[in-house]
């Protein structure tokens, strides 16, 4: 515990912290407002018709807050030092090395994905989903003003991607990822010889088909295997669409609206599946799922 | 400039006044116990030597004083003196090699005093100083009538012998004021102007070693310590 | 309030008391800001303050001192005559005559101008009167008017001459009283010479100006990126005394540098600091500039010893530095004890192996005697060099039986028939074991004088206190004749005994026998399943590192690279099962009472528990191969301090030492001297003759080999003298051994001597120096009065004549064994060639004591004396044909 408060304490995640708090704080906040506004006809801002000019009345108080902030960097600047580390060694590089913080969440889901996939594909998904959204949200309520209930998917989306997934991958890997990127709890220090059980098998040695032949090549069956159970995962957004379709919101968003809004989301829970093929089996005495689909490019 | 002469002279005459305020530390070094039997010293080797004495000739290693003192003991103040100087005398310490023997056997000399080593005899011998602070030299003089000069330049005490002859030996003691003296034939000593204060002063004795004795010298009169060396 | 405030319409809200509020704070963390840069960050302004103070007050200190040994008489007298002269000036002769100068200087002038004119003048007419001449007048007129000038010049040329007489007279009178003025000025001010130059360093130090002091290097080293970097140090900011004498005792950090000729060789102001002592350079606060308060910092100031280990860097491929012991110890360490036989140590890779030869070990001894060693060489022999590999039971049989079976293969057979060795006498071979110069390498019994004065943990030779109880009769006779009959490459060498003498020694030695038998069980050696296991220990933990053995010739190293071991990080060490020392905890190392040990989690803590158990680490899982030493506290640190000096980060080649033909002589001939065990006996480069304490007087051991033994004797006589010695000092009870050296061996003994003498090998015929009958008569009268041969005898010793301790070399030898050029150099001062010889100085001055003989000069004394025992050598061969 002495450590990770001292971890929490280092100079370089002081950003951390104040984002988690500031998090917290905001999504709070959100919920107080949007249960005021829910629970009446008129929302809070729609009854606030009273305006001012931006100068001086805004500009008055941002100039204040300022001279806030310029408070806070010069005492922050005196009191806490640069935290330099020693000189770059291609020799002997850092151990864990890591990432910087804002990307932590990338490299937390290097653990359960190939590099072409966690590095590439799912980062480019990321922001292409994120620019996306003004086209596929066709939900004109909720503007201007705190609402939920009016927005149950787009902010429990909203929500699970960006707190559970980015903010606490993040977390994760800067709190309590060790030596050799091996997972700490708070209360356990970082042992740099500490061993982890290494029994990882592909999904679909489960069922006894082997990956790889013992000449090193590629088992088609398993590659056959693989592409199936990811084809049935994407496949759930067909049958939600062919089971909806009559529905009138689905009728205004379209098919093509739809597909793109089911892969994103599938892709989403992709994640939280793989993570869970990882972390679940040994509760069961089983051996973690290392990948689910390998491909001779790439790998699920 | 003028000023700055003025306080020179002004603290020489301080200086001058504390070190009228001194008095003269006296005493004397007993013996108790048995002496060693003095050994006979064999010259055979070099008949100049032999020649030179027509009684045999006994070790001066410890002479014991009839009245029941010890001769050759240097005493000298060890300590208290810090900020106490005194000019080096001008006279020059002298160290005589007569009948192929160091006369005086133990002797003190000041830093930077002159130190003039006589060979009276007409037979070579090396004047082979044991010094370690001080740097050591080893010097021939073959020739009657040999004079050497030698300075010191730290302080310490140290032998000085002649490989020549085997039996030879001195001891010198070097200090940096002149508040030494060695006992001599009564075992009495006097240590001359002592400014007044407190002191350690040591008795040194080649083979009995070292005794210390703390001091007071009160700014008029004198002070008195008492030294005994147990024979073993 | 914020309820109300609330309410109140934007545009009447009032933000002017926080506008103040928030101005006031901005202003206050400003004035914050510029005090934490200029004195909270500044520290060392302090530190140079400090030092200033305590300079002046040392100087105002020495000053006074130095006021107080002026002699006050002299001033006084000094005073009163300058007075006296200056008064003196006021005289009626002093004052008329320096009107009478003024005056007469005034005169001058005017002559002076009087007769430019008139040269002018006459210059003038001159041109006139030739032109008259040119033109064909008569110049009659002309001539006079030239005439008339001319004689004006003359008349004030006279004029001047006779006032400048009359100025000099003058100022004979001046200068005398001047002169006197200004000689009693000089007198007086050589008087405070010593004081007024206290009084200028004083002025500087009162205004030395506070500032950092810095040294760039600017090609220093390379980044880990292979780029030149540069390094900065600031440390004499605050170590502001380190050249300063009067700081000799002064508090840390004003204290001068403890080792101020070592600077001599690494200026501080143009080499830095860091480059020796490690720290960051550029930090200028304490817990920064050491390194400790900054964990990333990788090179925090070294302590104590460690501070050696920097030496490394550039001086890798000398083992002997001369301001560095512990250094020189710590590579000493390394070589003794073999390290680089199972480890890759840079620059000893190519080192012979140290242990004996395992090949023939049944000539020597017995299955059960090699059996108990394997097992536990300390029970036998607790000052071995051969560490404890604590094998099981099992273990050793195997390994003994593989030692065994190869032995069985040897060729090797005694010189003399066997039994050969009986009947001599136990006594009288302890006087011959005692004497002839066994114990400077074998301690026996409770005699550890000579390993004292080594002062090491282990023996260079093994000790033969239970000798008897181990070897074979037989072989003891054979190895003390002649060690090379066994083992070719035997390191003893031979003492030139006779049978007799050696039958005696092996009487001697055979007795002493073994009073706690070794735990004798049955051996089971033919087993062809134990050979092949004991093959196999013997590959794995490494034993052909140390010992050359049959069928393992070909055995890579066994354990790890060290040449960046100094670089490990603690991550990268494995403590095994013992426990952690929190943090800032006195020791490092800690034995607990229920037999664990603590350790503090850091590199040299690690070190040092491996080097003190090589075991310790080792955990069910994880085995340990590396013997157990029995080191000492001394040993460990130094041993670790090399290690920690096993980096790669090297500075560019511009800072190493360079490592010219004769340094590469000189190694090699340290590590010859090493190899053989010279040392024993012998002080080479002030290190060595641990034998010599056993002696009452220092004169009857053997002789010291300073850095002027390859100055001294000829090549050819080092030469036969290496191959066969002869006697030089006949009253030593110790002899030269014969070390079998070869030719190549005899060549690297000799480059090292003259390598230290700073001389190159060079063919010379000694005996064509031709003698000089100049020289040669005063010689021989001044050989008679210097009595040279009181002390050194020509011809068979008398004795009784002098203790034999007293006497020195045989000059008839001279000829033959000593270069003509050191004789002359010794003569001029032994003591400065060898310090503490008995050899007196005659010269000094330039004058030798006999004033008629050449005037005393002592350079042409000392070429006569040179001549003279030159030629006793050579009479006596010439007689000898």
């Amino acid at each position: 515990m002495e450590q990770f408060l001292e971890i929490i304490s280092k100079p370089d995640n002081i950003p951390i912290v104040l984002l988690l708090l500031s998090v917290i704080y905001f999504t709070w906040l959100y919920g107080v407002k949007a249960r005021k506004n829910d629970s009446q006809e008129i929302p809070e801002e729609a009854k606030m018709d009273d305006k001012v000019q931006v100068w001086p009345y805004l500009v008055r108080v941002e100039f204040l807050a300022t001279i806030a902030v310029m408070v806070i960097m010069v005492v922050w600047s005196i009191t806490i030092d640069a935290p330099l580390e020693e000189p770059a060694n291609p020799a002997l590089t850092p151990n864990p090395s890591k990432a910087p913080w804002y990307f932590l969440g990338l490299q937390e889901m290097l653990v359960y994905f190939d590099p072409w996939i966690a590095g590439v594909v799912l980062p480019t998904l990321i922001i292409i989903g994120l620019m996306a959204i003004p086209y596929i949200d066709i939900n004109e309520k909720g503007n201007g003003y705190y609402t939920f209930k009016e927005r149950k998917f787009a902010v429990l989306t909203f929500c699970f991607g960006f707190i559970i997934l980015w903010v606490m991958l993040i977390v994760l890997g800067t709190f309590l990822r060790g030596p050799g990127w091996n997972f700490f709890w708070p209360w356990e220090k970082w042992d740099p010889h500490y061993v982890a059980v290494l029994t990882n098998v592909d999904f679909s040695e489960y069922f006894g088909i082997p990956t790889y032949f013992p000449d090193n090549s590629l088992n088609p069956v398993a590659f056959m295997f693989g592409a199936v159970c990811v084809g049935g995962f994407y496949s759930i957004g067909v049958f939600y669409w062919l089971k909806k379709r009559k529905k009138d919101f689905f009728q205004r968003l379209g098919l093509l609206r739809y597909s793109i809004v089911a892969f994103l989301f599938l892709t989403m829970m992709g994640l939280v599946v793989k993570i869970l093929l990882r972390l679940g089996p040994p509760i069961f005495g089983l051996n973690p799922v290392k990948y689910v689909w390998v491909a001779p490019w790439f790998n699920v | 400039m003028t000023i700055k002469r003025s306080i020179t002279t002004g603290l020489f005459i301080i200086g001058t006044t504390a070190v009228l305020m001194a008095g003269d530390v006296t005493g004397k070094v007993s013996f108790s116990g048995t002496a060693p039997a003095a050994q006979r010293l064999r010259m055979d080797a070099d008949k100049v030597c032999a020649r030179a004495h027509k009684q045999a000739v006994l070790s001066e290693e410890v002479i014991v004083n009839k009245n029941g003192t010890l001769k050759n003991v240097l005493v000298y103040v060890k300590d208290g003196l810090a900020g106490k100087k005194v000019d080096a005398p001008k006279s020059k310490a002298i160290l005589d090699q007569i009948g192929c023997i160091y006369t005086p056997r133990v002797l003190g000399v000041m830093v930077g005093q002159e130190l003039e080593i006589l060979n009276s005899d007409p037979t070579l011998h090396n004047v082979h100083t044991l010094s370690k602070a001080n740097k050591p030299f080893n010097q021939a003089m073959p020739m009657k009538g040999m004079k050497l000069t030698k300075k010191f330049d730290k302080v310490e005490t140290f032998k000085v012998k002649c490989d020549v002859h085997p039996w030879m030996g001195a001891y010198i003691g070097v200090f940096n004021h002149s508040y030494f003296a060695v006992t001599g034939d009564d075992g009495s000593f006097t240590l001359k102007g002592v400014p007044a204060g407190e002191y350690t002063v040591e008795a040194w004795h080649e083979k009995y070693g070292t005794q210390t004795m703390k001091v007071t010298v009160p700014a008029t009169g004198a002070a008195t310590v008492e030294f005994t060396f147990a024979g073993k | 309030m914020f309820e109300k405030r609330a309410q109140t319409p934007v545009e009447l809200r009032n933000y002017s008391t926080y506008y103040l509020i928030f101005s006031g704070i901005l202003f206050l963390a400003t004035v914050w800001s510029v005090w934490d840069e200029v004195i909270t960050r500044r520290p060392w302004k302090d530190y140079q303050n400090e030092y200033n103070r305590l300079l002046v007050a040392k100087l105002t200190e020495k000053r006074l001192e130095a006021l107080n040994t002026i002699d006050s008489s002299e001033v006084v007298r000094l005073g009163n005559e300058l007075a006296a002269a200056r008064a003196a000036k006021e005289s009626v002769e002093y004052r008329e005559a320096v009107d009478k100068k003024d005056t007469l200087l005034r005169d001058l002038d005017i002559a002076t101008r009087e007769w430019r004119f008139a040269r002018s003048r006459s210059d003038a007419a001159y041109y006139t009167y030739q032109k008259a001449i040119k033109e064909g007048r008569d110049a009659a007129r002309e001539k006079a008017v030239v005439d008339k000038h001319d004689a004006d010049i003359e008349q004030y040329f006279k004029e001047m001459e006779d006032l400048n007489k009359q100025i000099a007279a003058l100022d004979e009178t001046i200068n005398r009283y001047r002169d006197e003025v200004m000689r009693l000025e000089v007198e007086h001010a050589a008087l405070f010479s010593e004081v007024s130059a206290l009084d200028l360093k004083l002025e500087r130090a009162r205004r030395a100006p506070v500032q950092i002091r810095q040294v760039v290097l600017n090609d220093f080293e390379f980044t880990p990126f292979q780029e030149i970097k540069a390094r900065v140090d600031r440390c004499q900011t605050c170590h502001a005394g380190w050249a300063e004498p009067l700081m000799e005792d002064a508090p840390h950090p004003f204290a001068q540098h403890p080792l101020p000729e070592l600077l001599s060789a690494h200026n501080p102001e143009t080499f830095g600091c860091t480059p020796c002592h490690r720290g960051q350079g550029p930090a200028l606060t304490v817990g920064f500039a050491h390194g400790y308060e900054d964990k990333f910092w990788e090179t925090p100031l070294l302590k104590g010893v460690d501070v050696y280990a920097t030496c490394n860097t550039c001086h890798s491929s000398e083992s002997v530095l001369k301001h560095a012991t512990p250094f020189t110890k710590a590579k000493q360490l390394i070589m003794e004890n073999g390290c680089y036989g199972c480890h890759g140590v840079k620059g000893y890779d190519d080192m012979p192996k140290i242990g004996p030869p395992l090949n023939e070990l049944l000539a020597k001894t017995t299955p059960e005697w090699i059996y108990s060693w394997v097992k536990e060489p300390h029970d036998y022999n607790p000052n071995s060099r051969m560490p404890s590999f604590e094998f099981t039971d099992e273990q050793a049989e195997a390994v003994t039986a593989y030692l065994v079976s190869i032995s069985q293969e040897s060729t090797y057979r005694p010189m003399r028939a066997r039994g050969t060795y009986a009947g001599g006498s136990g006594a009288a071979g302890k006087r011959i074991f005692e004497t002839v110069g066994c114990v400077a390498c074998h301690v026996v019994g409770g005699n550890t004088t000579v390993r004292d004065a080594r002062g090491t943990s282990y023996d260079i030779a093994p000790e033969l206190t239970r000798l008897g109880s181990k070897v074979n009769p037989d072989w003891l006779f054979d190895w003390v004749k002649n060690p090379r009959n066994h083992n070719p490459e035997a390191r003893m060498p031979s003492l030139r005994l006779t049978d007799a003498e050696a039958r005696h020694i092996v009487a001697y030695l055979m007795s002493l026998n073994d009073t706690n038998a070794p735990d004798r069980r049955t051996l089971d050696l033919a087993n062809p399943e134990k050979i092949a296991q004991g093959d196999r220990i013997i590959r794995e933990y490494g034993c052909a590192g140390c010992h050359t053995i049959k069928g393992m010739e070909n055995e890579g190293k066994v354990s790890v690279d060290l040449s960046d071991f100094g670089r490990k990080k603690v991550e990268q060490m494995d403590f095994g099962n013992t426990r952690e020392l929190r943090k800032g905890s006195d020791v490092e190392y800690q034995e607990n009472p229920d037999g664990t040990v603590s350790l503090l989690r850091t590199w040299s803590a690690w070190v040092y528990g491996k080097l003190k158990n090589s075991r310790l680490y080792k955990t069910d899982r994880i085995d340990q191969k590396m013997p157990v030493y029995n080191f000492s506290e001394e040993e460990i640190k130094l041993i670790r301090m090399f290690l920690l000096s096993m980096t790669r980060d090297v500075p560019l080649p511009t800072y190493q030492r360079t490592f010219d033909k004769r340094q590469q002589e000189i190694e090699t001939g340290r590590r010859l001297t090493m190899r053989y065990n010279c040392m024993q006996c012998h002080n080479i480069e002030d290190r060595g003759g641990y034998v010599v304490p056993i002696y009452e007087e220092e004169a009857m051991g053997p002789p010291i080999l300073t850095a002027s033994q390859g100055a001294k004797v000829q090549e050819p006589w080092l030469y036969s003298f290496m191959k066969s010695p002869s006697t030089i000092r006949p009253w030593l009870d110790i002899h030269m051994p014969t070390f079998p050296l070869t030719d190549d061996e005899v060549t690297i003994v000799t480059k090292y001597f003259l390598g230290l003498s700073n001389q190159d090998l060079k063919l010379r015929d000694y005996s064509a120096t031709p003698i000089d009958q100049k020289y040669f008569d005063p010689g021989r009268r001044l050989f008679e009065t210097y009595q040279c041969a009181r002390c050194h005898p020509s011809g068979p010793v008398r004795a009784g004549e002098l203790t034999a301790a007293e006497l020195a070399p045989d000059l008839t030898m001279a000829a033959n064994r000593l270069k003509p050029e050191w004789i002359i150099d010794w003569l001029e001062d032994p003591q400065a060639l060898q310090p503490g010889t008995r050899m007196p100085t005659y010269f000094f001055d330039g004058q030798g004591p006999d004033r008629t003989i050449f005037d005393g000069k002592a350079d042409e004394q000392i070429q006569a004396l040179k001549t003279y025992v030159w030629s006793l050598g050579r009479r006596q061969q010439t007689a000898q044909r």
